[in-house]
């Protein structure tokens, strides 16, 4: 093992002790992907921020359970996706609402336009969640296919069929909305 | 797929920028102190509560005696068993007409309490538990395994070793010239569930010492230094615990409380992660 490893078993011990300052520099290690996670699934910076601060709770409530089994920043992940699924099923129901917080048209391709990401919002809703993590974690966070089935647990054809099947339904469903957009 | 959705999946899924993680910490702090307070309840919800759990402990209890009933002849057996021969074939007699009534009935509720112990210790640890901290939470835990497990060991040990020794010395005292054992059953059954029940508590000793250093009572590396006082302590309680006055008995109960305060000083020195009920 490691001396990182070692580090954070050690970091995951002293937490799980109570020890909130083990439990804040766990947070630090790790607060840059956890947002990351967070945001590719809501797209939003604000709820971003809730789902993540949500995950870290559930994280310290069940450090208890969290038996060493998968590295921390896997069990960290699947759990922001967890949160954030929840966060989108609580919100469901809400109107779209397009924030342009966060949003820095100078970093954006010139063709970018709060439509487009309205367009893009609808395509991934209409994502069941199994896909949308897959996509969120392959184009939010970079994930290479083995690194996305080692944190969702699945095996790797799993995880390709689901990428492929998702990409499939997203280029249709963004052709759909140009060539709509285009007619008008 | 076109390079342009995934680009453009990039540019939808990617934040500009990330908070600072202070600001995270701030909230998150403030919720896990909110989850970890203990939960604050009025008298009156106290007193309900214990009432309800004492309600379910002495059900647990009443169902527990009337099922020791079928058990308690084969538990006489095996609470006679460790007696030399000579009590076994001459038997146990009583002097008083209660005394056999009033001794089986004993044997029948410490029987009863034994099946309804994990119930009972559960309703107890409910009571506890919402009061106490996160890290008080997870000690009583980790530690209950340890305690259960080391008071069974210590009723093995003075079920299979203290009591046969300190019986065959004791009878064996007696037979030399001119006495002959005439032990009333109340007085037998008094003598081995006592010893059984105090070297079950006596084993408790690395439990003790690892609680202590988790609550930083006790330094671990100070233990060592203690351990002229607590060979002396063993030694003095094995003298109160054991009922002959003989060195031999005397060393049989010490010594193992000695090598408790051993295992002790070494379970202090463990991660609370690594023993009784830890994980990861």
């Amino acid at each position: 093992m490691g001396v990182m490893e070692e580090i954070e078993r050690d970091l995951v011990r002293r937490a799980r002790d109570g020890d909130q300052e083990a439990f804040r520099c766990l947070v630090e290690r790790h607060h840059e992907q956890v947002y990351r996670t967070a945001y590719a699934v809501v797209a939003d910076a604000a709820a971003a921020s809730e789902v993540e601060q949500d995950a870290w709770v559930k994280a310290w409530r069940g450090l208890d359970r969290f038996r060493g089994e998968a590295s921390f920043v896997t069990w960290i992940t699947r759990l922001t996706l967890n949160a954030a699924s929840d966060h989108r099923r609580r919100h469901a129901r809400r109107p779209t609402e397009v924030r342009l917080d966060g949003f820095d048209v100078a970093e954006r391709p010139a063709a970018w336009r709060v439509e487009e990401r309205d367009e893009i919002d609808r395509a991934m809703r209409a994502l069941g969640r199994d896909a949308r993590d897959v996509v969120a974690l392959r184009y939010g966070l970079d994930m290479t296919v083995p690194q996305i089935a080692a944190a969702l647990g699945c095996p790797q054809g799993t995880i390709k069929s689901r990428l492929h099947g998702a990409l499939a339904q997203l280029r249709r469903a963004l052709q759909t909305g140009r060539d709509t957009e285009g007619a008008a | 797929m076109s390079i342009d959705t995934e680009e453009r999946l990039r540019a939808y899924l990617r934040p500009t920028d990330v908070p600072p993680v202070d600001q995270v910490w701030a909230g998150v702090e403030e919720a896990i102190r909110e989850v970890d307070a203990p939960l604050e309840m009025t008298l009156v919800e106290h007193l309900d509560e214990l009432r309800s759990r004492l309600i379910k402990s002495v059900g647990a209890l009443a169902a527990s005696v009337a099922a020791a009933l079928i058990f308690t002849p084969k538990i006489f057996e095996l609470l006679i068993y460790p007696a030399p021969d000579i009590i076994k074939t001459k038997g146990l007699v009583f002097l008083e007409p209660t005394e056999a009534f009033l001794t089986y009935f004993q044997v029948v509720l410490m029987t009863g309490v034994g099946i309804a112990s994990p119930v009972l210790l559960y309703q107890a640890l409910a009571f506890i538990v919402p009061g106490l901290t996160r890290r008080e939470r997870r000690l009583l835990f980790s530690s209950m395994p340890l305690v259960v497990g080391f008071f069974a060991v210590g009723i093995a040990f003075g079920y299979f070793v203290t009591l046969p020794f300190a019986l065959k010395y004791l009878i064996d005292f007696t037979i030399e010239g001119f006495l002959t054992p005439f032990i009333t059953v109340g007085s037998y059954i008094g003598f081995v569930t006592t010893i059984l029940f105090w070297m079950g508590i006596a084993f408790e000793t690395p439990v003790v010492l690892w609680v202590a250093a988790r609550l930083g009572i006790v330094e671990p590396r100070r233990l060592a230094g203690y351990r002229k006082y607590a060979i002396l302590a063993a030694f003095v309680i094995a003298a109160v615990i054991t009922p002959t006055p003989d060195p031999l008995n005397q060393a049989l109960v010490a010594i193992p409380l000695w090598v408790l305060y051993e295992i002790g000083i070494l379970l202090a020195r463990l991660p609370l992660g690594q023993v009784g009920g830890g994980r990861g």
